[in-house]
């Protein structure tokens, strides 16, 4: 094989010819270098908040159980927001739908002791397969809180893709005209360079829970999340390890579309 | 201040010489984006040849490139051999060229390789006519191949690489590369045959 015939010594010439003059491009440079940031913007918000992500994931086509996915061209999703934009009393919440450009239901305190602790509006991203925007949104997270409980959050937004439910929900309950959808999920948050056991691997694919990178330590979460469409608006109320049914949520539901 | 670790100017040091493609490696590794940005200057020429010699096409051999160095960055924790970059890197790149030319499934216009020949050369003899026409036909007869084949030519011819070397690129066992090179060499030794008594006959 390391023998060469005359002709083949001719190669190397030509394809060196075919190349000449080709030098990459400072603009290629650029992309590398934004592409780059990119994914390591993604991926830092990822890790400094896995869980955030999530609930944030499920503002507008990802709900946390894996029951509904996005129809449009959006293969991920990631959001920001800056709390110091935000407001910590429910008398700041005008402020913060001029922000958004609607208005949207919520409530001070529910009945059953959640109450308003925070709001913010921020912003969703979508991209394609090959990493192109395909839109940017604007979202309303509140922040409920009861004691030393887990927080309740509230998402609100305009969803800018249409989604479908890939399986039906746990639970639902028709109020008037607007369904609310009850899921729940389980996740284990683990840290970045976690390795996947084999017993991961397996209880992922039967879809006994999810897998999210980024946590401190290894941590076993359930998250339960009650979604309703209302005026074009949906809402997303969710927690993780709630002290509460999907009933108490349905209720909170209701409290905030005004109808209980 | 007491503690605080000093600066380390990457780009100073390896101007001097004294840093090596597995320190920069290293430091890359740890996140230094200054050592990638060396790694890439050292390789960006050679990266984006070869991926216009697999593809066929400027703009698609950019975004080769493109894709190959932000996974370099982005997954180089994964390279457990810190001295074996080049060849890391030439794996990612084959197999991005790959997707992409199955994905995009195009072949360079003929007269754009033409076009491509043609520039800055003079047809001022009977010698040079039958010099360009073999550039041409080679450079088309390579193009034709099945992009396996001439991934494999590319790395060899071009690259000059050792069979073994390339087995590790693409992914194969050297028997296979050595079989897609026998069948390449064939194929282009017929194709140039076939040209060059054409060309001959046509010019004299």
């Amino acid at each position: 094989m390391n023998q060469r015939d005359s002709w083949e010594d001719t190669i190397k010439d030509v394809l060196t010819l075919e190349c000449d003059g080709l030098t990459a491009s400072q603009d290629l440079k650029d992309r590398i270098d934004e592409e780059i940031l990119t994914s390591q913007e993604a991926k830092s918000m990822k890790h400094l908040s896995a869980k955030k992500i999530i609930i944030g994931v499920a503002v507008g086509c990802l709900l946390i159980s894996g029951g509904a996915f996005a129809a449009g061209h959006a293969v991920s999703l990631s959001s920001h927001s800056d709390w110091r934009e935000g407001c910590n009393s429910y008398s700041g919440m005008e402020e913060q739908e001029k922000k958004l450009g609607y208005q949207v239901d919520s409530v001070e305190q529910f009945t059953n002791g959640y109450t308003f602790a925070k709001a913010v509006v921020g912003e969703s991203e979508g991209r394609d397969q090959d990493r192109n925007k395909v839109y940017t949104n604007k979202f309303m997270s509140i922040e409920y809180a009861r004691d030393a409980e887990p927080t309740v959050s509230l998402y609100i937004e305009k969803p800018a893709e249409s989604y479908a439910r890939s399986k039906p929900a746990e639970a639902t309950k028709v109020c008037g005209d607007v369904t609310l959808y009850f899921d729940s999920a389980t996740y284990k948050f683990v840290p970045p360079d976690y390795e996947l056991t084999a017993e991961d691997k397996t209880n992922q694919e039967k879809g006994n829970y999810f897998i999210s990178f980024g946590s401190d330590t290894v941590e076993m979460q359930k998250s339960a999340v009650v979604e309703w469409t209302k005026n074009g608006i949906q809402y997303q109320l969710i927690g993780f390890d709630l002290n509460l049914t999907a009933d108490d949520m349905f209720d909170m539901a209701e409290e905030v579309m005004g109808t209980k | 201040m007491a503690g605080r670790k000093p600066v380390v100017n990457v780009m100073e040091i390896w101007r001097k010489g004294n840093l090596t493609e597995e320190m920069l490696v290293k430091q890359m590794k740890k996140g230094d984006k200054a050592s990638f940005d060396m790694l890439y200057e050292k390789y960006k020429n050679m990266a984006l040849h070869t991926a216009y010699l697999i593809t066929g096409d400027y703009s698609y051999s950019e975004d080769v490139v493109q894709d190959t160095f932000v996974k370099v960055y982005l997954h180089c924790k994964e390279l457990k051999n810190d001295s074996g970059f080049k060849a890391w890197m030439m794996q990612i790149l084959v197999r991005t060229a790959y997707k992409c030319g199955r994905k995009k499934s195009r072949e360079l216009p003929d007269d754009e390789v033409t076009q491509k020949m043609d520039t800055g050369r003079t047809l001022s003899s009977l010698e040079q006519v039958i010099m360009q026409e073999e550039a041409e036909a080679i450079t088309q007869a390579v193009r034709k191949l099945p992009v396996k084949q001439r991934t494999v030519v590319v790395l060899y011819y071009y690259q000059e690489y050792q069979i073994s070397e390339i087995a590790q690129i693409v992914g194969c066992l050297e028997g296979t590369v050595k079989s897609r090179l026998h069948t390449a060499r064939k194929k282009l030794k017929s194709v140039l045959k076939t040209e060059l008594r054409t060309t001959v006959s046509g010019v004299s």
